[in-house]
């Protein structure tokens, strides 16, 4: 008996696209004006982008 | 500290709406972008040539050991958290440690019918990946189109397309060569069989780590309302690796889910 595979199903509970990007440009906002903080160091073969927060030696 | 490790397609910005959050509370937090995955940095691709799941291993490896030297930490002060495929990289570094916590975000997970469906009896499998959620990506032309779609427009899922990011997982796992510039689905490049081969590579995968060499405490996420995951697959995958298990809302796609308070707060409340 051939056996039916079941289809996906796409998630319609996502943002909208344009709520997306806002959240996006809020983010690189945050990168450009130091809010979080960019690192790039050496990799193996390509260099690795860091991104964190201030931190704290005391919090661990 | 709280060491954030994105999916498969994502970038840098995936747990950046974390970063900020976690400060004000007084809390360290750390996220790196898998090698040819960036937003920002230029994509070399014969540099890329050849990647897998261990070079993005390595690399979160040599971030997670800069910052704990960095800040001179034990390995029971740091928690490591990892949205869908990323938990596979969570439980390399887990490996033989003993971290305070490691959360598993999980993502685009079939549910029970794909593995039925496809003669995989999941009742028989011990040794559970946690969240292949990419694969499931990968096994069907119609979620290929859509996530390619969405890349067309948006942020998320950029780098599948333009990196060729998708082909290093096909890889990694098939032992399958992918053309080049290749933007169709697995189902495609292994024939009719995939599906099978697909739900026994999620429930089995034998480059995986072994339960015994996990110390650290593991927890469990699935998001409820996200139709590709099933909250009872992920609960059983918690019970097999003796881990917690809880829903939440979905999806989990951090810089675009509009549950983000939800998975900060969890965050928190097992790093803090």
């Amino acid at each position: 008996m051939k056996q039916e595979i079941p289809q996906i199903e796409i998630p319609n509970n996502s943002l909208s696209l344009e709520a997306c990007e806002k959240k996006a440009e809020e983010v690189f906002e945050q990168e450009k004006n130091g809010e979080i903080i960019s690192e790039i160091i050496p990799g193996r073969k390509m260099p690795l982008k860091i991104l964190r927060n201030n931190l704290n030696p005391e919090s661990g | 500290m709280t060491f954030l490790i994105h999916g498969s397609g994502m970038n840098e910005y995936d747990w950046a709406p974390v970063l900020k959050p976690m400060e004000e509370a007084g809390l360290n937090a750390v996220t790196f972008v898998w090698r040819g995955h960036s937003r920002s940095l230029p994509f070399d691709k014969e540099k890329f040539a050849g990647t897998g799941l261990f070079d993005y291993v390595e690399d979160a490896q040599t971030v997670l050991d800069k910052y704990k030297v960095e800040l001179g930490l034990a390995d029971e002060q740091i928690t490591i958290a990892g949205h869908s495929y990323g938990t596979i990289i969570n439980s390399y570094l887990a490996r033989n440690k003993n971290y305070k916590s490691i959360l598993n975000f999980c993502a685009g997970y079939p549910n029970e019918e794909f593995f039925k469906s496809n003669g995989v009896d999941i009742k028989n499998k011990n040794q559970l990946t946690k969240s292949l959620g990419g694969l499931w990506n990968f096994a069907s032309d119609e979620y290929i189109k859509a996530t390619l779609e969405e890349a067309g427009q948006g942020e998320c899922l950029s780098n599948y397309r333009e990196n060729g990011t998708l082909e290093s997982h096909v890889r990694q796992l098939f032992n399958v060569e992918v053309p080049d510039n290749y933007n169709g689905s697995l189902e495609k490049l292994l024939g009719p069989s995939s599906r099978k081969a697909v739900a026994e590579a999620l429930l089995d995968p034998p480059f995986l780590p072994k339960r015994a060499e996990i110390n650290s405490p593991m927890h469990f996420f699935s998001a409820t309302e996200d139709k590709m995951v099933s909250g009872e697959t992920i609960k059983k995958m918690a019970d097999a690796w003796q881990g917690s298990y809880q829903e939440l809302p979905g999806p989990h796609v951090i810089t675009y889910s509009p549950y983000l308070n939800e998975v900060i707060a969890e965050i928190k409340k097992h790093a803090g």
